[in-house]
């Protein structure tokens, strides 16, 4: 029932280019400065430098994962102070909703899944911040669509399906975003009903950016789909289709996304008991090259590390296939 | 000093390498979802288990079906690995865990608990007939009736056409002898039944309705509950001898604590379920006292053919004696007369026990400890109710006092009374 973290994060990249790390601290000192400031030379400062400072392409192609990692929060701290200052900045309250996202993704939950092995309340803890970090992410994102369709929040919650058609496909990142960190914040609450009981509405999120963009960001919304699949058919998911969005995924992002891999291994391959097929994908996910594609090589090397760590624990999730009686394994 | 420092290494590596041999690593199967109430729960208890014993037994937790289903995590027990589960459909290990599911048996959870306790020596015997150690119970909450139409009676709900679970035959076929429509289906297929029209009703655990959606395809919910979720958490029984004694007392001690939450947080869960998915438009039929009181008769007289049918009869006996001894809410006591001309001749006394609804109740042992001695005639100290709901003690007046005031205290069920009884003589 995990959703395995493969929510990938990536935008912007080809529209903004790279910008080096010291034009970041620039910007983001100027913000720091503007907000100390009086209102109008605030808001030109904010306006200068947000698009500098929204930029995840930066962090996205980052290769080490420390680095981003104590650089993040920084960032979005900044980025909060920017909305404390602005509250309705759309470009602002979408960056919040990615940012929190990728941070509660990247480092928390994947620190999470790798203290689960050792010490069942390290990573309690850690899930429980990457859960509220999401429901940060998200609720920066149901601001961000309130303002061009007021009431959108109470309409998903009452009938997701008909919400969502006022979405258009200049909305897509904002839905995958915004349902991503919905969805990843129910896994991790699945003991908290007010939160499960908004499934539908981050499911609805979803299908409308996947039938608005289905090629969005080579193949991210087919990732996320293979883990919503991976529910199985008491929630309406089928393994058939998580394994059709795979393939879309893997032929959409040329092999070089390490994601679809990890999700299909995680969250088929365990369910069916198919041990060879876990080590197959764990495998193919290994042998990508982070730098043959930069503009995804921080969650790929983070991707890398979970399929180490899982294929280091395989003969504790796999046992030995049962054997019937008429000499079938099951 | 060199040698000390050696010598202190080797001791060292030599502990580390005895902590291992001696370490116990189990593994929990279970299809409960992870990052559930339950995977949480159980998390929690692996952490105390790890503590409690000085890291000698440490217990991963496979949650989410990933060591299969039920039926295969029992087979798989058998083989080795994993040594631990949390069952939730126990009625697969045994027969006499289908007591719990009889329809509108039990009115509380209270009462459900009490009557769980009260059968645990015979439920234990029944897991471990099949090599299994009782760790704890799991509470999985009630389940209710939801529907497509409002059911407000049982002419109402055997309109529907109800979800059964596929491969019980005894539930199927009672559900058409009481004139119901049932539908067999594996639980996988409730939405796909609901969607296509196959289903319109099913018993759920209120969570369960809200975690996978059904509800929206069935937005009225029965108040009245149907039956409570039991599950267990078991250990077979050769892993448990490879534990010492002291430790198995820290394991049990630390799995009653589980079970103590997780009585008190699932049925809290499920209001809060009901809550969320009324906001979403559900509308739960709340049944007066008296409506329900009908339906609950009317519901036993269907599932008294439950005895010796889908539970044993032993089983299904103690349950409704321990249930019935829960409920006894009134005890009355009066004589037969306050008055006698003899110091021999007898009074009696009659203990009436009703339910809270004024129901005579039958079956309930009576004790009665008068605070005179002898007064009670041939030792009948204990007497067992009648239909009337009625028991009768002799009382024997010897005493030469004009008028003798005693203490009697009664104690029927899980009720106790004491009252002062006043004979004159002469």
């Amino acid at each position: 029932m995990i959703i395995r973290s493969e929510i990938a994060v990536r935008s912007h990249l080809d529209r903004h280019g790279f910008w080096g790390q010291e034009l970041i601290v620039l910007a983001v000192t100027v913000v720091v400065l503007a907000a100390a400031s009086g209102c109008s030379f605030r808001s030109m400062a904010i306006n200068a430098v947000m698009p500098a400072i929204a930029n995840p392409a930066v962090y996205l192609s980052e290769e080490d994962p420390e680095l981003v990692r104590d650089a993040l929060p920084f960032l979005l701290k900044t980025i909060e102070s920017v909305l404390d200052t602005d509250p309705r900045r759309q470009d602002a309250l979408l960056f919040a909703c990615t940012g929190f996202t990728l941070y509660a993704n990247a480092f928390l939950q994947t620190d999470a899944d790798l203290a689960e092995w050792d010490d069942y309340d390290v990573a309690f803890e850690l899930d429980e911040r990457a859960r509220r970090m999401y429901v940060r992410a998200r609720d920066y994102g149901l601001r961000n669509i309130e303002i061009d369709h007021p009431g959108i929040t109470e309409r998903l919650k009452l009938d997701p399906e008909a919400a969502v058609r006022v979405f258009e496909v200049d909305d897509v990142e904002t839905l995958y975003y915004l349902g991503g960190s919905w969805i990843l914040a129910i896994s991790l609450g699945l003991d908290q009903p007010a939160l499960v009981a908004d499934l539908p509405a981050a499911r609805a999120l979803l299908d409308r950016a996947l039938l608005l963009d289905e090629d969005y960001e080579r193949g991210a919304l087919h990732t996320a789909f293979i883990q919503l699949e991976s529910f199985g058919e008491a929630m309406g998911g089928s393994f058939e289709r998580a394994r059709e969005h795979f393939a879309r995924a893997v032929a959409l992002s040329d092999g070089l996304d390490a994601g679809p891999y990890v999700s299909l291994a995680t969250g088929v391959a365990i369910t069916e008991e198919n041990r060879d097929e876990f080590q197959e994908l764990l495998d193919s996910a290994l042998a990508i090259d982070p730098d043959e594609d930069t503009s995804n090589r921080l969650l790929n090397v983070i991707a890398q590390k979970r399929a180490r760590n899982l294929l280091d624990h395989v003969d504790d999730i796999f046992f030995d296939p049962l054997i019937e009686d008429n000499g079938n394994l099951r | 000093m060199k040698s000390l420092r050696i010598a202190i290494t080797i001791v060292l590596l030599l502990g580390s390498a005895l902590l291992l041999a001696q370490r116990t690593n189990l593994r929990l199967g279970t299809v409960l979802p992870a990052n559930s109430v339950w995977d949480r729960s159980l998390k929690q208890m692996a952490s105390d288990w790890r503590a409690g014993t000085d890291d000698r037994v440490r217990l991963r937790i496979l949650s989410g079906g990933s060591t299969g289903d039920e039926a295969t995590i029992l087979r798989r027990m058998k083989l080795g690995r994993p040594q631990v589960a949390a069952l939730t459909l126990l009625g697969q290990v045994h027969d006499a865990f289908n007591v719990f599911g009889i329809p509108f048996f039990y009115e509380s959870d209270a009462e459900a608990l009490h009557v769980l306790e009260q059968l645990t020596p015979r439920l234990k015997t029944a897991l471990a007939n099949e090599g299994l150690i009782l760790l704890n119970w799991g509470h999985g909450g009630w389940t209710h009736i939801f529907s497509a139409d409002p059911v407000v009676t049982l002419a109402d709900l055997k309109r529907t056409k109800i979800f059964t679970s596929s491969g019980d035959d005894g539930m199927v076929r009672w559900y058409k002898e009481n004139g119901f429509q049932p539908v067999p289906l594996a639980v996988t297929d409730i939405l796909m039944g609901l969607n296509t029209g196959l289903i319109d009703s099913y018993p759920s655990p209120p969570y369960g309705a809200l975690v996978f959606q059904w509800y929206r395809r069935t937005p009225h919910m029965l108040g009245i509950p149907l039956s409570p979720v039991f599950g267990a958490t078991v250990i077979s029984e050769r892993a448990w001898r490879e534990i010492g004694e002291a430790d198995q007392a820290t394991l049990l001690e630390s799995a009653q604590a589980t079970q103590e939450h997780l009585f008190s947080v699932v049925p809290e869960q499920d209001r809060e379920a009901v809550a969320e998915m009324e906001k979403r438009g559900l509308i739960v039929a709340s049944v007066d006292t008296a409506a329900s009181v009908e339906f609950r008769a009317a519901a036993e007289e269907m599932t008294t053919s439950w005895r010796g049918g889908m539970v044993p009869t032993e089983i299904y006996d103690a349950a409704l004696h321990a249930r019935n001894a829960y409920r006894v809410d009134t005890v009355a006591l009066s004589a037969t007369s306050d008055a006698i001309d003899n110091t021999a001749d007898t009074v009696t006394l009659v203990v009436r026990v009703e339910d809270a609804g004024g129901k005579p109740l039958e079956g309930i042992d009576v004790r009665v400890e008068y605070s005179v001695e002898g007064r009670l005639s041939g030792g009948h100290h204990r007497v067992t109710t009648a239909a009337s709901g009625e028991a009768m003690f002799d009382l024997v007046t010897i005493n030469e006092n004009e008028k003798e005031e005693s203490r009697v205290t009664v104690t029927a069920g899980t009720r106790r009374r004491s009252d002062t009884i006043t004979i004159r003589v002469g």
